[in-house]
Parts: C-alpha cells; sequence; structure tokens
C-alpha cells in the first residue's frame, strides 16, 4: 500500500471549508477547561477521515533514483530541480531530550522518556526517516501522556516560576520570550503570545495552570515537527537554524543561532555558508558525527549487539561505548585537520579512538596532536598493513558479522547498501534460509559460502554481497584480524567488488576494499544520498535527484572531502543554494 | 494567596492522589453490588509458527482447564490466515515477515493497522517478550506501537507512578480534561498552513491524529454542569475481585517465566479493567531456537520439540483462561480471550511438516464477550479467515456495525459466533 499523498489544501474549496471550520471553533469558544461546555465538533477534512499510512521500504526505487543520481552527475549537464516543497518530519526521542531540556531548562534522559516516546522505525540505519515515522492518533495520544509527566518535572524543579518578583503575568512573558523560541524554533509573535496568557488566566493562573500551558507548548505542531529549509520568497531562518542544530551539532538550538534566526540573519548562500563552516570548526560538530555516521554506519547497533567471543573477548560496556565512537571521533579527527578526503577515509592506515581498542585489538597508539572536541583520552590508533581506512575499523567489521561467527552477506549488503547505494531486499525468512543452509565445513568459509549461495535465485543477489564480504574475511566476527576463519581453514580475503552499473574491482583483503571502494564513480555520490537522508530526515524521492547530483558536482569542485560533501548538500536545498 | 478553582480538571487530579483515591476505590467495588459490569475487553495472544494439530491445541488447554472454563471455550478448525491463503484457499506464500499482518485485515504480508484501531475510546495495552521490532500489535497507520517487553517495566507502567490506585474510569476522566490543552493546536495548525501554503497538506498526519484524539477526548453532551463522578467517555467503575494492580514476578530469567509474568500482568488489566485490548505476543517467527524446533529439530523428532514448545505457552495461556472464568466474578462474561498465531498446523496426514504449512491456524477464543459469542466446542471455520473473525469482533467491541473502511475492514462478512 502506497502512503496517501493528499493535495486537500489545493482544492480551494475543501480549504475554505477548513478555515471555516476553525473559525467556528475559536469563535464558538472551547472554553479551556470550562465543566460542561460542549467544544465544538472538531471535524476536519473529508478526505483526512483515513489517516496516512506508513510507506513500505522499497528497494528498487531507491536503487532507480540513484542512478538517476548518477547518471545527471556522469552526464554534467546541468538539471534543473522541480518546484521545492517544505520538509517537515516528526521529532525524534534525541531531539525531544534536547527541546525540552534546553527550553524548559529541566534534566531528562533517554531512559526517562523512551517507555513512552513514540518507537521509532529503522530504515537503512536512520531512525527519523518521514515515510516510516508518520504521526498516529496513538502516538500523539502517547505524546500528551509523555508531555504531561515532562510538565510535572517541569514543575517541580521550577517551583518558584510565578514568583520571579513581578506580576505572575509578567513573569510568564519573561519566561516565555526566554523558552518559546526554544521548544518551537520560532518567534513568538504578539497573538500566540496574548492566547497563551488567556489560557493561563482562563485555568486560573496557578501551577496548575503552568502545567496545563507546558503540556500545550508540547503538544502543539511547531513542537513536534521539525521543519526543515523552508523554502518561500526568502528561506526561513528559523527552519535554517533548526536543520544546523540538528544535522550539524545534534543539539538543541544555541543563543547564538536564536539571535541569528531572530534576526533572519540565515538567508543566503553565503551566510549560511559560513555559519556551516562555523558549525563544522566547532567542538560540537562531534555530537552530529556521532548521530550521522551512527546511523549510516549502523554502528548505533553495538550498544545492543551480542557477542560470544573465544580467548576472553569481553565486548562490555566500556569497549561497547569506545566501538560505537569509533567512525565518528575518526572523521571528526580527519575533517578538524582538513584531511577528510574520501581517499583518507578509506585508506588511512590508523583510525581514531578510546585506548580500549587498542588494548583489546592489540594495535598501538599515539597522542593526538590535535583532538580539541574528542573524548578525553582519544588516540591515534595505528594500523597494520592489512587494515586500512574506515572499512578496518573493528566496529564496522564488529556490526555486520553474527554473533559467533562472521557473516560474508551481510558485510556485503551494508557495503553496498552504506558506500554505493545499491540496495538489497533481505529475504524475510533470512533465519530460515541461513539455518537451512548446509555449509561444508571441510571448505573454507568463502568457498562453502559461495558453494552455498551462488546458485538459482540466491545467486541474482548473491553476486553482489558476497564479492565484498568475501574481502572482508580477514577480519573476524570481533574485528580482530584473522588468518584461519570460522572453519579453521586459512584466509585467502580475494574479494570482487560489483557496482550496479556493472564495473567490478578485485582486491584483496578489508584494506583493498577501502582502496576498490575510492575507485567507484558511485561512492562519493553515494556519501551525497546518505548526508540527504540525514539531513533532510526522508528517503529521496525522484524530484530530489537534480538536487543531489547538483550538491555532489560543488562538492567535486571544492575538492570532494566528506565535509564538501555534507555542506553542500545542506546548502543545496535552500533557494540560495540555486 | 488566591484560592484554587476547583475545576473538573482540579478536582480529579486531586482524586488521583492518596485517601480520596482509596475512599472512592471503596466506592467503586461497592457499585459491583449494584449491577456494575467491566466494559467489553478483549484479550489477543500470540505464540509463533503455528501449531503442531488442531488436536494438540485442544489438548494442551483443555488440560489445564477445569470444566466450569472449559465450556466456555471455543477451538476453532480450519481457520486460515488472510495475507497467506487466497480467497480461493490457495497459499500465497509462508508466513515469514506476517506478524504485523496477523491482527489486520490484510491480504498481504505488509504491516497494517490492527483491527481495532478504528474504534473510538478504545484503550489499548501492548506488551510482547522477544518480539523485537516485528510487532504484531500495529497502529491506526499500519506504523510500529510501543510494546512493553519486560515485565517490571510494564507493570510500572501500567499500573505504577501516579497511577497506583486508580482505576479506569478515574484515568479516563483525567484523560478527558486533556482534550483542552489540544485546543489551541488548532490555531497552530492553521498558521502553519498558511505558511506552508499549497503544500499545507503534508501535516495531513498531524491533523489526522489531532481530530481522532479530540474524538477519543470529546465528552459526551450535557446541559450545565457535569458532576465530576459521572461516568466518562471511555471508562468505568468497575473492578473485579482478584484486582490488585500488582504481580509478583519473582524471578525472570527464563523466557517461560517472563511469558508468565506477563500474562500475569495481562490478568491484572483485564480485572482491573484498565485496558479494553490487551495484545500479547510471544516471540516471533524468526526467534530463535523456537522456529528451529520447526526445521533442524523437527526433521528429526518429528515436531515433538516444537510440540513441546506450541503446548507449553498454550498452557501458560491456559493458565490465565481459567482465572479469568473462575472464581465468585466471571471476568469472560464480557471479555473474550483469542489465542492466535500465524502459522498452520505442521501435522498433516500422520507426518509432521518441517517447513511452513499455512493451512488451519489455531485459534482458540475463550468467553461471552457479553453475549456475543455463543458458538463454544468446536467451532468448523473452514474458508473463514482471521479477517472474517476480526470484523465479527470489530463490531461487537463498536456496538454496532464498526466503521473499518479506512483499515480494509469494509467488505468483509462477519464471522458468525453468536
Amino acid at each position: 500500500m502506497q502512503r496517501h499523498q493528499r493535495k486537500a489544501s489545493r482544492n480551494p474549496i475543501v480549504f475554505a471549508c477548513w478555515n471555516l471550520v476553525l473559525a467556528s471553533l475559536f469563535i464558538g469558544g472551547c472554553t479551556p477547561y470550562n465543566v460542561g461546555v460542549q467544544p465544538a465538533n472538531p471535524q476536519v477534512l473529508p478526505e483526512l477521515e483515513q489517516g496516512p499510512v506508513v510507506a513500505s521500504f522499497d528497494a528498487g526505487k531507491q536503487n532507480q533514483i540513484f542512478q538517476d543520481v548518477m547518471a545527471k552527475v556522469e552526464s554534467g549537464a546541468s538539471c534543473q530541480a522541480p518546484e521545492r516543497s517544505p520538509q517537515v518530519r516528526f521529532i525524534t526521542i534525541e531531539e525531544y531530550r534536547n527541546t525540552i531540556n534546553a527550553g524548559l531548562q529541566i534534566q531528562m534522559s533517554l531512559d526517562d522518556l523512551k517507555s513512552q516516546f513514540p518507537v521509532a522505525t529503522t530504515v537503512l540505519g536512520y531512525r527519523h526517516l518521514r515515510q516510516f515515522n508518520i504521526l498516529s492518533p496513538e502516538k500523539l495520544e502517547a505524546m500528551v501522556q509523555l508531555n504531561e509527566n515532562v510538565a510535572k518535572r517541569f514543575l517541580e524543579q521550577h517551583p518558584q516560576l510565578l514568583n520571579c518578583g513581578q506580576t505572575k503575568d509578567q513573569c510568564l512573558s519573561d519566561w516565555f520570550d526566554e523558552s518559546v523560541p526554544k521548544l518551537w524554533r520560532q518567534n513568538l509573535d504578539l497573538s500566540t503570545k496574548e492566547s497563551l496568557h488567556t489560557l493561563f488566566t482562563s485555568l486560573g493562573q496557578e501551577q496548575d495552570a503552568l502545567q496545563a500551558l507546558v503540556e500545550r507548548l508540547l503538544a502543539a505542531p511547531q513542537f513536534l515537527y521539525r521543519k526543515s529549509f523552508f523554502p518561500g520568497s526568502s528561506t526561513d531562518s528559523w527552519s535554517v537554524a533548526t536543520s544546523l542544530s540538528d544535522s550539524l551539532w545534534a543539539g538543541a538550538i544555541t543563543k547564538d543561532l536564536i539571535d541569528k534566526a531572530s534576526r533572519g540573519d540565515l538567508k543566503n548562500r553565503e551566510s549560511i555558508a559560513l555559519e556551516v563552516e562555523q558549525m563544522m570548526a566547532d567542538e560540537r560538530f562531534y555530537e552530529g558525527l556521532l548521530r550521522f555516521v551512527g546511523q549510516w554506519l549502523q554502528v548505533e547497533q553495538i550498544r545492543r549487539k551480542e557477542i560470544s567471543g573465544e580467548n576472553g573477548f569481553q565486548l562490555n560496556d566500556e569497549l561497547r561505548e569506545a566501538l560505537v565512537k569509533e567512525a565518528s571521533s575518526f572523521l571528526y579527527f580527519l575533517a578538524a585537520r582538513g584531511e577528510d578526503s574520501l581517499q583518507s577515509i578509506f585508506t588511512a592506515d590508523f583510525t581514531v579512538g578510546d585506548p580500549v581498542i587498542a588494548q583489546t585489538y592489540g594495535l598501538s597508539e599515539e597522542d593526538l596532536s590535535a583532538a580539541f572536541g574528542l573524548p578525553h583520552n582519544t588516540k591515534k590508533i595505528l594500523f597494520p598493513e592489512n587494515r586500512r581506512g574506515i572499512l578496518s575499523q573493528p566496529s564496522f567489521a564488529l556490526v555486520s558479522s553474527n554473533q559467533t561467527k562472521t557473516n560474508p552477506a551481510l558485510r556485503g549488503k551494508r557495503v553496498l547498501e552504506s558506500f554505493l547505494c545499491h540496495n538489497l531486499e533481505t529475504p524475510e525468512n533470512i533465519a530460515d534460509v541461513v539455518a537451512n543452509t548446509q555449509f561444508d565445513r571441510n571448505l573454507s568459509v568463502i568457498d562453502a559460502f559461495d558453494q552455498a549461495t551462488n546458485v538459482g535465485s540466491c545467486g541474482e543477489c548473491h553476486k553482489f554481497v558476497n564479492g565484498p564480504g568475501f574481502g572482508m574475511e580477514d577480519m573476524a566476527f570481533t574485528g580482530h584480524m584473522q588468518q584461519l576463519d570460522d572453519h579453521d581453514k586459512a584466509v585467502f580475503p580475494e574479494g570482487e567488488l560489483w557496482t550496479a552499473s556493472g564495473q567490478k574491482f578485485n582486491f584483496t583483503g578489508v584494506a583493498g576494499l577501502g582502496q576498490a571502494l575510492t575507485e567507484t564513480k558511485e561512492l562519493g555520490v553515494c556519501i551525497a544520498v546518505q548526508s540527504f537522508r540525514m539531513v533532510y530526515g526522508r528517503l529521496e524521492e525522484p524530484s530530489d535527484s537534480c538536487d543531489i547530483a547538483k550538491a555532489y558536482q560543488r562538492a567535486q569542485s571544492k575538492g570532494g572531502s566528506f565535509s564538501d560533501i555534507l555542506t553542500e548538500i545542506i546548502l543545496e536545498k535552500t533557494q540560495a543554494g540555486q | 494567596m488566591k484560592t484554587q478553582r476547583v475545576s473538573r480538571r482540579n478536582f480529579l487530579r486531586f482524586v488521583s492522589h492518596g485517601l480520596v483515591a482509596g475512599a472512592l476505590s471503596r466506592t467503586f467495588l461497592a457499585t459491583k453490588a449494584f449491577g456494575a459490569e467491566g466494559r467489553l475487553k478483549l484479550l489477543l495472544l500470540t505464540t509463533p509458527n503455528g501449531h503442531f494439530s488442531s488436536e494438540a491445541t485442544r489438548e494442551a488447554f483443555t488440560q489445564v482447564l477445569s470444566p466450569s472454563v472449559a465450556q466456555q471455550a471455543s477451538f476453532l478448525e480450519g481457520l486460515d490466515f488472510a495475507a497467506t491463503i487466497n480467497e480461493s484457499g490457495q497459499g500465497v506464500g509462508d508466513w515469514h515477515g506476517g506478524e504485523s499482518a496477523l491482527l489486520s485485515f490484510n491480504e498481504q504480508k505488509f504491516s497494517g493497522p490492527s483491527f481495532y484501531t478504528s474504534i473510538p475510546n478504545l484503550q489499548k495495552t501492548y506488551l510482547d517478550i522477544g518480539v523485537g521490532d516485528r510487532v504484531y500489535a500495529r497502529d491506526s497507520s499500519g506504523g510500529q506501537v510501543n510494546s512493553l517487553n519486560d515485565p517490571a517495566l510494564a507493570l510500572q507502567a501500567t499500573f505504577g507512578g501516579n497511577a497506583l490506585g486508580l482505576n479506569s474510569y478515574q484515568s479516563a476522566a483525567i484523560r478527558s480534561g486533556k482534550m483542552h490543552v489540544l485546543d489551541p493546536c488548532l490555531d497552530d495548525i492553521r498558521r502553519l498552513r498558511r505558511e506552508l501554503g499549497s503544500d499545507g497538506a503534508i501535516f495531513d498526519d498531524y491533523l489526522y491524529a489531532l481530530q481522532q484524539v479530540y474524538r477519543k477526548y470529546q465528552p459526551r453532551p450535557t446541559a450545565g454542569e457535569v458532576s465530576p463522578l459521572n461516568p466518562v467517555e471511555g471508562g468505568s467503575p468497575f473492578e473485579a475481585p482478584g484486582c490488585t494492580k500488582s504481580v509478583n514476578l519473582g524471578s525472570l530469567e527464563s523466557l517461560e517465566a517472563r511469558h508468565e509474568a506477563m500474562l500475569d500482568i495481562a490478568y491484572q488489566l483485564m480485572v482491573c479493567d484498565a485496558s479494553q485490548v490487551v495484545v500479547l505476543s510471544f516471540l516471533n517467527n524468526n526467534s530463535d531456537p523456537q522456529h528451529q524446533y520447526i526445521h533442524g529439530d523437527g526433521s528429526n523428532d518429528g515436531g515433538a520439540k516444537f510440540r513441546d514448545f506450541v503446548s507449553s505457552a498454550q498452557s501458560r495461556i491456559a493458565g490465565l483462561a481459567e482465572k479469568l472464568g473462575s472464581g465468585p466474578y466471571n471476568v469472560l462474561d464480557r471479555s473474550a480471550l483469542i489465542y492466535m498465531s500465524e502459522g498452520g498446523a505442521h501435522f498433516i496426514n500422520g507426518r509432521f511438516d518441517n517447513g511452513h504449512p499455512q493451512k488451519n491456524i489455531p485459534c482458540a477464543i475463550f468467553g461471552q464477550l457479553g453475549g456475543a459469542i455463543a458458538q463454544k466446542g468446536i467451532v468448523n471455520a473452514t474458508g473463514q479467515t482471521n479477517r472474517n473473525l476480526w470484523r465479527y469482533l470489530a463490531d461487537v467491541m463498536a456496538g454496532g456495525q464498526a466503521d473499518l473502511g479506512q483499515i480494509g475492514g469494509d467488505g468483509v462478512t462477519p464471522m458468525g459466533l453468536g
């Protein structure tokens, strides 16, 4: 079933009806908390008698879009993006936490929230994609319940808010000015402010009224949705500030950004580009990379990963956390030094992370000369010759393995999805397929796997996924390098990398895989696509292919580094980016 | 200091705490003597991978049940899962990945809204053990619901904290006050739609959700002041004996113990009238080693291990049915426990099928659901699917023909269980 795409508001009659209904509601007066007053019937648009439904992931569609982007990049011809539409998406649990902690000045952790916050649907590693995270009535109800708890916490921590030494109205007014821009990410206009005061007055101006007011602020769409890059006659500085906060710092909007948004300073390409540059140079960019890389490479899953290692290997909490952060620390370090070319990312002879990684994997370490923003005690960890680049990091190998053995198919699939944007459907009965496949333990893992999968309809996908996975077989499921595989046979990690367009690259070992990836045309474009998903909170649509292609081309003209690509993806969707 | 105005909302908030709640609880308990009844309730329980056979399922249940509760049981035989069997009775694919369609009207395996989601004013609770992200219960958009999968957390979330001492009547009354919190959001929407211009409909999900939540919280029309203790939509003052709002969780180390603990929590939800739809799922059809009891093990032991696994889960469920249906007040009079799995019967023509048989999924129903379910014993459901059953149950829960058009239930013939 496809998600309903309604164009209700394009029907002027329907839209007029909607406004009439709204008008009747407000003129009629939904007297808040007035017992016994029957509210107006909240009928809305007839089309909305049926709720939107979540989308189904269509690997073929996304592959086709990627091919279209590739074609535009390769042709080099200019393309014209269709009229841009505003983008909104439902808030994530991290954004909810960051926003209430900053806006209400309280301290709530993810653990405080996660039993009530609507569970996110993860697709391709991303937890915030619009198409799959629709606000259903049940989710809104859950939010209303959660908001009540948050509002109570707020009252507990701010019992004197209404006793600020002035009238209650003035105390409240000051609090509005301070807090609402952080919560709603927009200036509070006079009429809205008046309506909030009216609500507070009608509720009795006591603590209960304040609680209800906070609940109302948190139930508003301005709070529950993220609005990104809002085109119009001029770029909306608030939406730019919001997107930059989320994408680059994964944090609450700062005072500086609030001031700039309030003044409308983020309206043209130059000003936004300058802001992006400054934010990437700030140590808070590390948090943004943790958010992006954790989902893009799916290394966040290490927090829940079960691994039963031999020889005393234990995936304890300290190591889990270190591995989750490894790829982000590495990218942050490279970006901070201006060395985040794709060549460096995929072929560097070191990683960056907590010393526990070096200790666990028997690697040597060095102090970092410039590591501002990275967690305390972060080290440069040197690789031997058979490890090179981000794919050689223990975290990537570990997260794409099974509990007790390597999984060449899963590894290959992750490589294709993450770096070449070649998506393949996983069979629904994958557990059956794997459990019922006879792997000949007298053969090496690679030979046994090849024999079992390179047949029939299975072979159609395994033609693509096996090659990268076989080449990574010199990494054990724990992330160690190995010379003997799980069948106790010598490892000969000869791999091949097929692009969707039919190009083939032979390589040896995980170190060779990184080099092979840099030789593909797809790698940089795919990173642009991944950046798009992270920044805009949705899977790319056919109408986005021109924007993505143009952003990539601009990034290439600047050098084509990871930072260049991310920057241009952010800038492209602003009107000023045209 | 200004005297706090006593509105209904303030009053009910006050009521929710301390001594007043205790006093009211006694009052509510006393009302049972005057004929108060719990609301209609559904308890939906699932296990994965189908069952051994209809006979084995009946046996597992009846061994636990007392004669009086056994008389309240219906065993549907010949029932199929619409996502795996087409209208002609032909198999259209195995049931892997079908968890999210089982409670829906879907005829394919993609996730669909659960059959009760379009019925207004139903309180729902979702529980599971080991289901992961393959959640059986879905919301009205077909999306994942928050399912409580840790018994201790589930107990805390359902009966803990500020809700302690509340029954559904009180909590529904409190919630009904929140409709006013949402009122001004309509104004926000108006502004945002104006800003968004021709693409204002992008907020459809918010508008739709807001509208549905409004409907749920909308109080009944009244002329004049409403007594705070008048019944509120969605609530009832009923609490059956056995309602303690607590469960002795004990050791939760084994999977079976966690399942048992969740069943106990489900029992409390039912007897305390705290929820009208409770879904409790036990594992999914990719859970191992349980799934391999069919395949690897099943090819060697003739399905013995699988039969033991299923019978064990069914026995625990039967224990819950027994508790609900026996004692001084029969909760099953106005409720129904429905047990089901997405897979069919594995024992076919004298041998164990170690694949994914689709035909004849297990379905046991306990209870009368307010008189709506009269057929007892073995019920021949050949040619019918889960859709027919859901249609019937949805109509009963809605108090008439349920509006199921938006979730795919239009045109589905209700199963005749009356």
